[in-house]
């Protein structure tokens, strides 16, 4: 039986906080039919969550690299605006923003070259998978609930077999696209639109990112993550009605597969 | 001394003599003064915690570690470690890994654990203090370690060396490592440092 005592802040800190005040936003803001409250409230129920687990650790000025996570989610947040000018060109400028202030602390030890490199991986990872999304969000159920699933598989990958500070923030972010996934639609403002997949989407790339840079986590599995996201446009191609169930079946794979590889690399190295 | 005389002598005379003897054994035995390299084969950082919110004790250790000694008269006298984080080592790959990640350490940011002295006292016997600043997380804070001289002499190529420990006790809170208190792992951490130098 596991202790309660370790577990339960866990769920605090991972699932309810991060529920309740995604939830409670969208229920607050259910009288606007704007674009803003859903990418609003998953951002809020991160920030939540980020507070509840980092606060004793958090400084200012930043002084460790995840300190730096509110200026993240503040840039992540310019998604709304990106998708509001029509320009999709500037996904990937901000996209670069993001990978570069995870990046940037990790200059003194990586070196210029790698850094570089990485920030432009990342991003350019981070616009492929927002621009997938946003082109099936307006249309499609599936969004919200791929990001939560991808976002809580990462999440669950990264305590097992990497940090699990950031493997419960990705848990939180995955809860809180989740609950605006599955709120009943009339009850959700605005809709799960592209500014909505464009915050989430640059959010849990700035947390693999931080995983991948900071915490050792392969980037082999980042990039089975990512492809998790190519399930939704590929089964949209079908124009099938049911294709959405297809798709989250196909995006679940790479997901499990994830999973599986954290889980041997922690029976590998021990059983820690 | 005849057995009559050393009866007479009240006690706390002998243990003073017995602690001038040793000192003065201590003295024949001088770290000799210079500049000393240590020796990463046969220096080690150790690291202890409290488990599980303190139900065991949990050792580990870093394997990497180079720095320099100045011996000599206590205000001239100089220690400086470095310590790679990244060499981290718990017998345990899975638990090396999360240590290195920003839960703790965050190696990648902060690959480097120094030490820099500012004074050393040393008694006759060879014990004393050492203060300085300890760089750990890129946190810089001040901390006083024990300091205990363990001998010296000639190594294998015949150069001259001398083996020191240094311990204390920190919170890593102080340095920012917050992670977890006290369910995973304890505040407190007590640190070891064993010393072997080579004089240059």
């Amino acid at each position: 039986m596991p202790d309660s005592s370790f577990i339960f802040p866990l769920l605090l800190q991972s699932l309810l906080i991060p529920a309740a005040v995604c939830g409670a936003l969208l229920l607050m803001f259910n009288a606007s039919h704007r674009a803003w409250p859903v990418p609003v409230a998953i951002a809020a129920g991160l920030l939540a969550s980020y507070l509840a687990t980092y606060h004793a650790q958090w400084s200012f000025p930043p002084h460790q690299a995840l300190d730096w996570m509110p200026l993240v989610l503040l840039l992540a947040l310019g998604a709304i605006g990106v998708e509001r000018s029509g320009r999709p060109l500037l996904r990937l400028p901000l996209a670069l923003l993001v990978a570069a202030v995870v990046a940037w602390p990790a200059l003194g030890s990586a070196g210029i070259a790698k850094i570089l490199l990485s920030i432009a991986s990342i991003a350019l990872l981070m616009t492929a998978c927002w621009s997938a999304l946003a082109q099936a969000a307006p249309r499609r159920p599936t969004p919200p609930l791929l990001l939560a699933m991808v976002a809580g598989g990462a999440g669950l990958a990264l305590m097992i077999d990497a940090s699990q500070l950031i493997g419960q923030l990705c848990g939180a972010l995955g809860i809180a696209a989740g609950v605006a996934g599955l709120l009943p639609r009339r009850r959700l403002p605005g809709n799960f639109g592209p500014a909505a997949a464009g915050v989430a989407v640059l959010l849990l790339g700035a947390l693999l990112a931080y995983a991948h840079i900071y915490a050792g986590f392969g980037l082999g599995l980042v990039l089975l993550l990512a492809a998790a996201f190519l399930a939704d446009p590929l089964m949209a191609l079908r124009r099938q009605p049911a294709a959405w169930l297809a798709s989250a079946v196909l995006a679940a794979l790479p997901v499990m597969a994830v999973v599986g590889l954290a889980v041997k690399a922690m029976q590998d190295s021990g059983g820690y | 001394m005849n057995k009559a005389l050393l009866s007479r002598l009240p006690l706390s005379s002998l243990a003073l003599a017995s602690l001038l003897a040793a000192g003065a054994a201590h003295a024949d035995n001088a770290f000799p003064a210079g500049n000393y390299k240590i020796d990463p084969v046969h220096s080690v950082a150790y690291f202890e915690v409290g488990h599980a919110g303190g139900i065991s004790r949990f050792m580990g250790r870093f394997n990497d570690m180079s720095g320099d000694l100045v011996v000599g008269a206590p205000e001239k006298s100089r220690i400086k470690v470095d310590v790679k984080v990244d060499s981290v080592d718990t017998r345990n790959e899975g638990l090396d890994k999360h240590l290195k990640s920003p839960d703790f350490f965050n190696a990648v940011q902060f690959p480097t654990l120094s030490f820099v002295s500012t004074a050393v006292t040393l008694s006759p016997m060879g014990e004393g203090m050492v203060a300085g600043n300890l760089t750990l997380h890129g946190v810089t804070k001040p901390v006083t370690f024990k300091l205990r001289e363990v001998g010296t002499g000639s190594g294998p190529k015949g150069d001259t060396r001398v083996g020191y420990v240094a311990s204390s006790t920190i919170k890593r809170s102080d340095f920012g490592m917050s992670y977890g208190i006290p369910k995973a792992t304890t505040d407190e951490v007590d640190l070891r440092i064993n010393i072997e130098a080579v004089k240059q």
